[in-house]
């Protein structure tokens, strides 16, 4: 019961806030009410208000007030208080004047009503009334006389009402009888009123219609108070039905004058003449000039107070009590929620226009547009940016047209497509017809053909039934005299007659199937590219695949039958029958007189997919179709250079075809193809071998091997056949066995032609190896990182285009990163060079010149060579890591040592990794550790020492966080699928974001100098400043900025893009929902701008571009960098104010759930360095800025405690547990901004070793402070 | 005490269909003041379920109502009855306008002289003011009644009973183009009732 109440008060809201919702005459929808009685306002409604003012903006066609009436009744359904948050009265006023000059809508009945909703929103309706009447708007609509004479019945002055029907019935107001139906109900309402007033005179409503001029005014209730609404009698009974007290009539006694009547007043007796003239609506201050009281400030008045004596405080309780009793609720206790509204979320700096304080008279309103001032004129189109409730913006209306342009380019493409198609299938139409009319004819001539056939094969079958009678005469006596000779084997004997019977009938069988594969061979035969042929070449094919059959159950009875020679002997006709039957059971496939045809049935049934096959066998033929139409092309195409230039294109068409439909009739269609070129070209052309070269298409994978020509020249052989059955079958049977004699060895070779043939069909299958490779790269090319490929010696794909390519490049991008370090860089990059031949050395396992040259390189440069930025890594990526020396050990080391569990890389090891003793000598390995301190001091690599590090038993502490962690992911989060698939399910996909840009191109070419445009913007690029295994980033500047001159000033808006291949929504969506996390957070200080924000993301085929901010003064790293050239270490209170934003910057990063995965210097933006009289940690003064959030992880996407397991090896800093094989989450960033800290402080990269279970780094922090990372 | 408080929260057969018809009485005439079928002057008001409820003066309204929920509650106490439907018509054109539709569902296991069930009286009121409150709440959607309107009471039972004398075979009264609207519901543990209005809206 609980439950169903609770599911109840879901929907309850609009009980909770009836109060507030405003009834509607025609009702109101329970969904629209309860959604647009949210606390917090739906989303929905802003999205459909934008939609509606952008469509009365944009709208074409030839009802523009359409829109207008379902904008407003959709205001009044999703605004249900009525009150000025959906600004209906603004919304109808704009509407009633937008059409005020529209002929079309002078009595349109919506019109009207939005007119008639304007006046009950009005001080005083009969005004609009008035006003709509004189300018004979609504005049014909039943509506507005209703309206009008209810008002006039609202008032209490029912005979004006009556008048106001009356006027509807002279004007014939549609529907006029609505109107008639209501005029009755008024008047039986006005009677009844009548009557229960008992005698109230008809004229009361007159005199309370009008005050009479210096009299008293008239009272009300009991006291004859005076209130301050005098305004005729305004009395809101109950459509009449309410006892009307008698007014009292006051008589005019006090005046010592006569007052002046007006003699030609209507006073109310009769309508106004509809004129017209009434142009300028009077408003409230022309009518009512002299009854209207100016607001004022209320503050000054005051209620009276009762003054109390002082009350002791003992009797407070006692005292003033209120008389009455506070009725309470008896479910009081559950406070009551009423909705209210909370903040909301997303304000935009331009909001709403707000409606006016003071609200201005609705008449005032129409008044101010009904006169224009003549000597204004907008130069501007002021009445699409005021047209609905909202302004819009210029840019805003751009965008609409600009859309509305797309759609209609769009629509425009699709419908000439469309044409297109139809077109095409018009001609093909065509052409089939064509073909049908020569098959008609030839299908004619067969046919005459095949009836002179069908004589004489009657006239054979006549003979033989003959021969067959009197055989069965002969078997019949032969059968008596047996019975006669024995008796006692009666059973046997009489089943050898049946058996002998059955050779018989199936024999006649046999030639009676057989006469249907004449026609069949023939609608096969026609060499027709078309589909009506494919149509029925498929029937046929049915039916030759069920018809062989039975033939073979007929050979399988004839062998059954046991023809032994007893029963042959029995007669001389008989004999030839057994061999005829004979030959038959002897053939390879059920054979027959008229073996030949039986060759093309075998061919369709593989060529074909007959209904029956099952689904297996049907894709199997679909994939061979693909590589064999090429094929058929070859073999038929043999004689392609005639053919070709008549047929080709039809050919291709089809192909075309057939790749448009895939349905099963274009396979039909395709299988259908081998059929017409093969007799064609067979008989018409012996074909030319060089035919081969015209094969439209020239994939290797399709070409096909030498001996398929081969095949396909003999295939042309069974053209042969068909010159045979016109002539020589109506010869007498003799001959035609021998033919069969002869025919048998021939036809041997050609049925294993056409087998040799049907399996080279299967040879093209994509099934064979060659998809191997083809799965293999495209698994390859999804997972990058597929770390199970790593020791398959596969061939490696080409992932990456953007890779750097020779070291000339890396300095450019080197370079860049900050000018000052420049040299620095270079050298470095010198450096680099130097070492790329020792990587190779590396890769090619020649180990010892490796060794030297490196300790060689590295050594003098010792004290002043820079750290290099941690490149990521990927596996496949291995020439890139060429950036330092440790770098490419640690690759190659990885990839050796991965597959034994020993996994010992001690990446401060300078010998090469490849050598086994390396990893088999820890201890030696340890004096290196004690002995390279000076090589440390060149390691561009950050690393920790595992050498020293047992596993530990898994003590309390670690099972306590094993257990803890709820979910232990063994899934790599880094991993494409599992990405792909978490951006799938996000609940606003990102391709609704509004910085989401989908460019259906390939990537544009991003040269540095070169413009190229990004969707509807226009960059140039400045030149490239980075790289990375899978990025590009480029520096470059908006052209569309407004002031185009001066494109060489510095202060233009310079953004920095970053190319990706392939694209990385990934990162879009860290952090594009970064920000917007932070938002969400609150938080006193606003994060937003230390974190890497995406201005816009483009996403191309191939890859993705994202536009970001540039900040010049390039990386943390840089900043190392630059002090390190200077020989100097960074100050220490320039390190702990970093340190401190770094933590902070991670602290609230890590507050958005999200791990930023990749956590290093060269990741941190400097923005700007503080001054020292700057207020620090201010929003303005942010300093740093992550970037690269590609390696990220959502942790909304796991379940809350989730650890993973996974080692990210393109991390720049490995935290230890990820070493040590050790559930990790949010750590590994921390680790990283050890490390960060490290290279600040030290300004090198940290070297952690375990010692005494602790794990430590190798430089000790002066001043005795403790950092010990874990 | 304990005695009283026992009988209190007792719920029998008998019990409940007083109950529920009760509140059928109380339904109807709230639906017929509030949707303005008989001129408001001729209802009163009336203390029940905490809250003002206004209950028809009219003689023949009265009689006619007694006279239906005499026969709904023999259907009750049987546990036959499955809905009871308050049609409201267009006087002129016939028209169905609203379709005010209480669900019955009853508990065909209790029997009269079965052991009663334990629900106390309060909550059940509680519940069937949450109802009525609806009902009252409803103009805030419901359409306005523009013409003159009659009512119907059709009662859905179980397909063996008999109609009676005073009663008679109709069609169910449906509305085209209806938006349906499902109100509180409440139970006493024998008869549920569920409330449900079902409101014309042509767009």
């Amino acid at each position: 019961m609980e439950s169903a109440m609770d599911v109840n008060m879901a929907n309850d809201e609009w009980e909770l806030s009836k109060e507030n919702v405003q009834p509607l005459k025609t009702g109101r929808k329970c969904s629209n009410l309860n959604a647009a009685l949210q606390p917090l306002g739906d989303k929905n409604i802003k999205e459909q208000k934008q939609m509606f003012e952008t469509e009365i903006r944009m709208y074409q066609g030839d009802d523009p007030y359409d829109t207008w009436h379902k904008y407003i009744k959709w205001t009044e359904q999703n605004f249900p208080k009525g009150g000025k948050d959906g600004n209906l009265q603004h919304l109808l006023e704009t509407a009633v004047l937008t059409f005020k000059d529209d002929a079309r809508y002078k009595n349109d009945e919506r019109y009207c009503e939005t007119w008639i909703k304007l006046a009950s929103l009005c001080n005083d309706p009969l005004d609009i009334f008035n006003h709509m009447f004189s300018q004979s708007l609504g005049s014909k609509v039943a509506l507005f006389y209703k309206a009008w004479a209810d008002h006039y019945e609202k008032l209490g002055n029912s005979r004006k009402a009556n008048e106001i029907y009356l006027k509807g019935f002279e004007l014939q107001a549609e529907p006029l009888q609505r109107l008639v139906k209501q005029h009755e109900e008024f008047q039986a309402r006005v009677s009844r009123s009548v009557i229960e007033g008992a005698g109230d005179p008809v004229e009361e409503p007159m005199e309370q219609d009008q005050r009479n001029a210096l009299t008293a005014l008239k009272g009300k209730g009991k006291h004859q108070v005076i209130g301050p609404n005098r305004v005729g009698g305004a009395k809101l009974g109950n459509k009449g039905l309410g006892r009307q007290s008698k007014p009292l009539h006051q008589s005019n006694t006090g005046a010592g004058f006569t007052i002046f009547n007006d003699e030609n007043s209507t006073s109310g007796n009769s309508l106004p003449p509809q004129t017209g003239e009434y142009v300028s609506v009077p408003t409230q201050s022309k009518s009512n000039r002299e009854n209207i009281q100016t607001p004022s400030q209320w503050n000054k008045a005051k209620m009276s107070q009762k003054t109390t004596s002082n009350v002791p405080i003992n009797k407070v309780n006692e005292y003033n009590k209120p008389a009455f009793s506070v009725h309470v609720d008896d479910d009081a206790d559950q406070p009551m929620m009423t909705p209210r509204k909370g903040p909301e979320v997303n304000t935009q700096v331009l909001s709403a226009r707000k409606p006016n304080k003071v609200q201005p008279d609705v008449m005032q309103n129409i008044q101010k547009a009904v006169i224009n001032d003549p000597g204004m004129r907008p130069m501007y189109c002021k009445s699409k940016i005021y047209a609905g409730n909202d302004e819009f913006s210029f840019e805003e209306l751009r965008a609409a047209r600009w859309k509305a342009k797309q759609k209609e380019k769009q629509m425009k493409a699709e419908r000439e497509e469309m044409q297109l198609l139809q077109k095409q299938l018009r001609e093909q139409q065509e052409a089939i017809r064509l073909q049908q009319q020569q098959m008609e004819l030839k299908q004619q001539q067969f046919l005459e053909q095949q009836r002179l056939q069908m004589q004489q094969q009657q006239q054979l079958l006549e003979n033989e039934r003959l021969a067959q009678q009197q055989k069965i005469e002969a078997l019949e006596a032969q059968r008596l005299q047996q019975q006669q000779i024995h008796q006692k084997q009666m059973q046997q004997k009489q089943l050898q007659k049946q058996q002998q019977y059955v050779p018989d009938n199936s024999r006649l069988d046999n030639t009676a199937a057989l006469l249907q594969p004449h026609s069949l061979v023939e609608v096969s035969s026609c060499r027709d590219p078309h589909i009506s042929k494919q149509l029925l070449f498929n029937d046929s094919i049915n039916s030759t695949s069920t018809n062989p059959t039975p033939q073979n159950k007929s050979n399988v009875t004839l062998n059954s039958s046991k023809f032994t020679p007893n029963l042959s002997n029995q007669s001389g006709i008989r004999n030839s029958v057994t061999s005829s039957g004979t030959s038959l059971s002897q053939g390879p496939t059920p054979d027959s007189s008229f073996n030949p045809f039986k060759m093309t049935p075998s061919r369709g049934g593989l060529t074909a997919p007959s209904p029956t096959v099952n689904t297996k066998e049907a894709m199997h033929v679909v994939m061979g179709m693909w590589n064999k139409s090429l094929n058929i092309d070859n073999d038929l195409g043999l004689g392609l250079t005639n053919y070709e230039t008549a047929a080709k294109d039809s050919f291709e068409a089809e192909f075309e075809d057939i790749t448009c439909n895939k349905g099963p009739f274009s396979l039909a269609g395709a299988g259908s193809a081998p059929f017409k070129i093969y007799d064609e070209t067979a008989q018409e052309q012996p074909p030319p071998e060089a035919a081969q070269i015209s094969n439209p298409m020239d994939d290797i994978e399709n070409c096909p091997p030498s001996g398929l020509a081969k095949q396909g020249q003999r295939a042309p052989l069974g053209g042969a056949f068909q010159i045979f059955h016109d002539p020589e079958i109506p010869d007498a049977l003799g001959p035609t066995y021998e033919y069969q004699e002869k025919m048998k060895d021939h036809d041997d070779q050609e049925m294993d032609g056409v087998e040799n043939f049907a399996e080279s069909d299967f040879t093209f299958n994509p099934s064979s190896s060659s998809t191997c490779n083809f799965t293999g790269m495209a698994h390859l090319a999804s997972t990058p990182f597929n770390p199970g490929n790593e020791n398959n010696p596969l061939p490696e794909p080409p992932i990456s285009k953007i890779r750097a390519k020779d070291p000339s490049e890396e300095n450019q991008m080197g370079d860049f990163r900050s000018p000052l370090a420049d040299e620095s860089l270079i050298g470095g990059a010198a450096i680099e060079n130097a070492q790329a031949p020792a990587f190779v050395i590396h890769q090619d396992e020649v180990q010892t010149p490796a060794a030297t040259s490196h300790i060689d390189m590295s050594a003098p440069g010792s004290k002043t060579s820079p750290l290099s930025p941690i490149i990521e890594r990927s596996d496949e990526d291995l020439k890139h890591s060429s950036h330092g020396s440790s770098v490419a050990s640690h690759n190659s080391t990885s990839g050796t040592t991965l597959s034994s569990t020993h996994h010992t890389t001690n990446l401060t090891h300078h010998r090469d990794p490849a050598l086994p003793e390396v990893e088999e000598n820890p201890i030696e390995e340890d004096n290196d550790v004690l002995n390279t301190t000076r090589q440390k001091i060149n390691e561009p690599q950050h690393h920790i020492d595992t050498s020293m590090y047992i596993p530990p038993e898994m003590d309390k502490k670690t099972e306590n966080m094993l257990s803890m962690s709820i979910a232990i992911d063994p899934l790599d989060p880094f991993d494409d699928d599992l990405i792909k698939k978490f951006l799938s399910k996000l609940t606003t996909p990102i391709t609704k974001y509004d910085e989401y840009c989908a460019v259906p191109e390939n990537l544009p070419v991003i040269k540095a100098g070169h413009a190229f445009s990004l969707g509807d913007e226009c960059y140039k690029a400045v030149r490239c400043i980075g790289e990375g295994a899978f990025a590009k980033v480029y520096q470059v500047y908006n052209l569309n900025s407004e002031d185009l001159e001066d494109l060489d000033s510095t202060h233009q808006e310079k953004y920095v893009i970053k190319l990706q291949k392939p694209g990385s929504p990934w990162e879009f969506y860290i952090c594009t929902e970064l920000q917007r996390r932070l938002q969400r957070l609150n938080d006193p200080i606003d994060m937003c701008p230390s974190m890497m924000s995406i201005d816009r993301g483009y996403f191309y085929n191939d890859g993705s571009i994202l536009v970001n901010r540039l900040h010049k003064r390039g990386t943390l790293l840089n900043l190392v960098n630059l002090h390190k050239k200077a020989g100097k270490q960074i100050e220490e209170p320039l390190v702990m104010y970093l340190t401190i934003e770094l933590l902070h910057i991670i602290e609230k990063l890590h507050k958005c759930n999200i791990i930023h995965g990749d956590i290093k210097p060269d990741n941190f933006l400097v923005m700007d360095i503080p001054q020292l009289d700057d207020d620090v940690f201010v929003e303005e003064n942010k300093v740093l800025k992550l970037i690269d959030f590609g390696r990220s992880i959502d942790m909304e996407m796991f379940d809350a405690g989730t650890t993973f397991t996974a080692q990210v090896k393109t991390s720049g800093f490995q935290c230890i547990e990820m070493m040590t094989h050790r559930p990790w989450t949010y750590q590994t960033d921390l680790f990283g901004i050890v490390g960060t800290v490290h290279v600040l402080m030290f300004g090198e990269y940290m070297n952690v070793i375990q010692q005494n279970n602790q794990w430590k780094t190798s430089q000790t922090v002066k001043r005795a402070a403790d950092t010990n990372s874990q | 005490m304990a005695a009283s408080t026992c009988q209190k929260n007792a719920i029998t057969l008998k019990g409940s269909t007083e109950t529920v018809s009760e509140f059928f009485m109380y339904g109807i005439n709230s639906i017929l003041y509030q949707r303005g079928i008989y001129p408001p002057e001729t209802f009163t008001r009336v203390q029940k379920y905490g809250l003002t409820v206004l209950m028809s003066t009219d003689e023949k309204l009265k009689v006619y109502l007694q006279q239906v929920l005499k026969q709904v509650k023999d259907w009750l106490l049987d546990t036959t009855l499955q809905k009871l439907v308050i049609v409201i018509k267009s006087l002129d054109t016939n028209e169905v306008m609203e379709r005010w539709q209480f669900n019955v569902e009853c508990d065909k296991t209790v029997k009269t002289d079965s052991k009663p069930r334990e629900k106390s009286e309060k909550e059940i009121q509680k519940e069937i003011m949450g109802v009525i409150r609806q009902i009252t709440a409803s103009v805030t959607f419901l359409p306005l009644l523009e013409t003159a309107c009659v009512f119907d009471i059709l009662a859905y039972t179980d397909k063996d009973q008999d109609v009676p004398e005073t009663w008679g075979e109709a069609g169910p009264h449906f509305i085209a183009n209806s938006q349906e609207v499902r109100l509180r519901s409440f139970t006493t543990t024998i008869h549920k009732v569920d409330a449900m209005v079902a409101y014309r809206n042509d767009d």
